[in-house]
């Protein structure tokens, strides 16, 4: 699933939460991603307001992947193909967005949704894919690559390959909408009280892991919701004000960790954005002018003997260059 | 920015006059024209951009040249012209598009009559459309420019460095597993004044202020890790030496990420002078031989120290450049052999012919084709290499007619090395007619040479 050829300036990113926060953030969206790490009811109802489920996996092409639930082509909601892998992530929010009733957005996005309705898969896929200004806003965390090693014929190190699914409720049925199949698909209804769709979801998305052997399947699940931190600092005010200390100081904790999770995607976004040549560069500077560099680098040598020794007695092929 | 190398380049093919003609036949290999600064001497240099040679040096001197369109010919066609001679030296444009042909020309015209003009470019800098890489658009964000040829040269030949001079291809080593928290933790408590030299190369949308503490979160975290990776990956597969990016843009001349403080950590080239006229880069580089190979410099496991001694115009002014291929040999060599901050003369001196030849730290970055050079070929006999080259000036002054016969053999690079890479020579046998055969060897910079009779 390479394809770095047709990337057409698509750049590979991360799927990490904070990846997908900050593209919400520029698409003008007030809603984040988190991990999820279970699907039991107490997990998803920390989260509420949830707006979608996205599952994520890494893609085997011997992987059988058995199809339940039905296609139905004439979804009338927002469905678009996967035209460039690379751009594979941006495609599944959008595809997740397009579907969320009232939802905010920048007028950015608001456009290209309205430009797009009534358009069949295919054609919407081009013209998202087509689009500079979204291009971007997704390539703007990917690393600026101070080398491009795209387009180069490189022999190439196995990538992380993730593919992504959404799934949502759209007029009371629940839908998981795959850019790579042809058809949005359906997966009947639900029974709105209770957790709702939640748990029809929980369901479908339990039996897909079942279809693997155990351990095979390297998957991981997000979740589309609203941003909590305004909400929390909203609540937080209410209840100082009316001198509850006592439930205010639980929010103080949520609020904490909410704002430090915050942090470290900021973190992690600014070095990502960075282009590190430089502190490279310095760091052997700076090694070199310690003394140090010449041990480093035996030491180094000698960790590359191990495992080119290593790899060769498990008669993996080593790349050559 | 005015000490720095390179202070433009442009794409730009040579053409050559057609004997007892007027017509000029442009030759078709793609090169660039590079103005660069060295020491106090201004360069026109002419590249070749597919085998990255420099095939043409030209001083300058202020006032005495002149780049001209040469308006008799069709297309973006130009001489340099000189005052003091009859050279003639005719190019033509190469770049997609001849809107910055003016801008280009004027600037060459600028530097030409006064060394320290400071170009000016227009303002807006487009890229050309003939960057075929990354399609991503450039970002307005300045952190986001991509890393400069200079840049990426200086970073390979650290790391060569690292690994070891001589033609030791950099597989055999992972910068992975040279920045390592491991290796860099400790010099935050043995080098705690170091560590500030790294905060201006820190992200500068971080959320929070520079800090040792920091620098080690950032070291440890995976996106650097992998920015790691693509660099070690880069430097392997040998992207470095052939990427010719951009070219024509102002970035390209010469701009690099050191503010000044860093600025006197890059050298590895060291500025000569007082060489006496009469000799040769040949004598000089015996002489410095005995150096870096004798005692105190040679380690009996490494290939003999490579290093490059490269005389300006001939020696005609006495000046040359050293280059080195590692901080720390440099800097030894400095402390015994160079100019001493109190002004007094160095513990050792290095006297060729008659007269001693003075050292100092050169801050210009030393020249990407010899750090090329040094870091992948061995040492090479300066005996040897005058041998050839007066065999080979020998052999274009004569008139005889050549019998040549083409030879192509592989041989492994190292035999010890655990990754064997079969490397290709070529050679050219010419003889005389009732000659000894006289062999002139063409070998790619990552091959070793061996005579096979």
């Amino acid at each position: 699933m390479s394809g770095d050829d047709d990337s057409n300036g698509w750049q590979l990113t991360e799927s990490d939460p904070g990846v997908f926060s900050e593209l919400l953030k520029t698409l003008g969206v007030p809603l984040i991603v988190d991990d999820l790490y279970s699907l039991d009811s107490e997990s998803l109802a920390s989260l509420q307001p949830l707006h979608a489920l996205i599952f994520l996996f890494k893609w085997v092409s011997t992987s059988s992947d058995s199809m339940s639930g039905n296609y139905d082509p004439e979804f009338p909601g927002f469905f678009a193909h996967q035209v460039v892998n690379n751009a594979c992530a941006t495609l599944a929010v959008l595809n997740a967005l397009g579907n969320i009733p009232a939802l905010k957005s920048g007028s950015q996005l608001t456009q290209l949704l309205e430009f797009t309705n009534g358009m069949d898969p295919q054609t919407r896929g081009l013209v998202i894919t087509s689009s500079d200004w979204l291009r971007e806003a997704h390539n703007s965390l990917s690393p600026p690559s101070a080398i491009s090693l795209d387009g180069l014929g490189l022999p190439k190190q196995t990538e992380d390959a993730y593919h992504f699914v959404v799934y949502l409720p759209f007029m009371g049925f629940l839908y998981e909408l795959d850019g790579l199949k042809p058809h949005a698909v359906s997966h009947g209804s639900y029974n709105e009280t209770g957790e709702g769709w939640l748990s029809r979801a929980r369901e479908v998305i339990e039996n897909r892991i079942a279809t693997y052997p155990p351990g095979a399947l390297d998957f991981s699940l997000l979740a589309l919701r609203e941003d909590p931190l305004p909400l929390i600092q909203a609540e937080l005010a209410e209840l100082q004000a009316a001198g509850k200390q006592a439930e205010a100081a639980d929010l103080v904790v949520k609020l904490e960790s909410e704002t430090s999770k915050r942090n470290r995607w900021n973190f992690e976004n600014s070095l990502r954005r960075h282009n590190h040549v430089g502190l490279v560069h310095s760091l052997l500077v700076a090694l070199a002018k310690a003394g140090k560099l010449e041990s480093a680098k035996e030491r180094a040598k000698g960790i590359m003997k191990e495992r080119v020794s290593k790899a060769k007695s498990k008669g993996e092929a080593m790349d050559e260059s | 920015m005015a000490d720095s190398g390179t202070l433009l380049a442009f794409k730009a093919g040579r053409a050559f006059r057609r004997e007892g003609t007027n017509f000029v036949d442009p030759s078709p290999a793609k090169g660039a024209i590079l103005l660069r600064r060295e020491d106090d001497l201004l360069h026109l240099m002419w590249k070749n951009r597919t085998s990255n040679e420099v095939e043409e040096d030209l001083i300058l001197f202020p006032s005495d040249a002149t780049f001209l369109k040469v308006s008799q010919a069709p297309g973006r066609v130009y001489v340099l012209k000189f005052s003091s001679s009859n050279q003639r030296h005719f190019f033509w444009m190469q770049d997609a598009s001849s809107v910055r042909d003016e801008e280009f020309v004027n600037n060459v015209n600028g530097f030409l009559m006064d060394p320290d003009y400071e170009a000016s470019w227009g303002s807006s800098s487009q890229p050309s459309t003939s960057t075929s890489t990354a399609g991503a658009s450039q970002s307005s964000a300045p952190s986001n420019f991509q890393a400069t040829p200079e840049q990426l040269a200086q970073l390979q030949q650290l790391l060569t460095s690292a690994v070891g001079s001589g033609a030791a291809p950099p597989s055999n080593v992972s910068l992975n597993d040279i920045l390592t928290p491991a290796n860099i933790t400790p010099l935050f408590t043995s080098h705690p004044d170091l560590i500030p030299t790294l905060f201006p190369h820190l992200p500068p949308d971080l959320p929070m202020p520079p800090s040792p503490e920091v620098l080690q979160r950032i070291i440890s975290s995976p996106q650097f890790r992998s920015a790691v990776s693509s660099f070690d990956q880069a430097l392997r597969t040998g992207l470095l030496g052939g990427l010719v990016r951009g070219l024509g843009l102002p970035e390209e001349a010469g701009t690099g990420i050191e503010p000044s403080s860093q600025k006197a950590t890059l050298w590895m080239e060291i500025h000569m002078k007082n060489i006496e006229l009469s000799l040769t880069k040949y004598d000089v580089t015996r002489h410095l031989a005995h150096i870096f190979h004798g005692p105190g410099y040679l380690d009996p496991q490494e290939e003999p120290i490579n290093f490059e001694v490269y005389l300006y115009d001939h020696n005609r002014l006495g000046r040359g450049a050293l280059t080195l291929p590692n901080i720390s040999i440099a800097t030894q060599f400095l402390q015994e052999y160079g100019q001493q901050e109190d002004g007094l003369a160095p513990p050792k001196s290095c006297v060729v012919g008659q007269q001693r030849i003075r050292f100092a730290e050169s801050y210009n970055e030393p020249r990407s084709d010899i750090i090329e050079k040094i870091t992948r070929l061995p040492f090479q006999d300066p005996s040897v290499a005058e041998g050839e080259e007066n065999r080979s000036f020998h052999l274009q002054s004569h008139n005889d007619r050549y019998f040549i016969s083409i030879y192509g053999i592989p041989l492994p690079s190292k035999p010890e090395a655990d990754l064997c890479h079969l490397t290709l020579v070529l050679r050219l046998f010419v003889s005389f007619a009732d000659q000894q055969p006289i062999y002139l060897s063409f070998d790619d910079f990552s091959v070793l040479l061996k005579f096979v009779p």
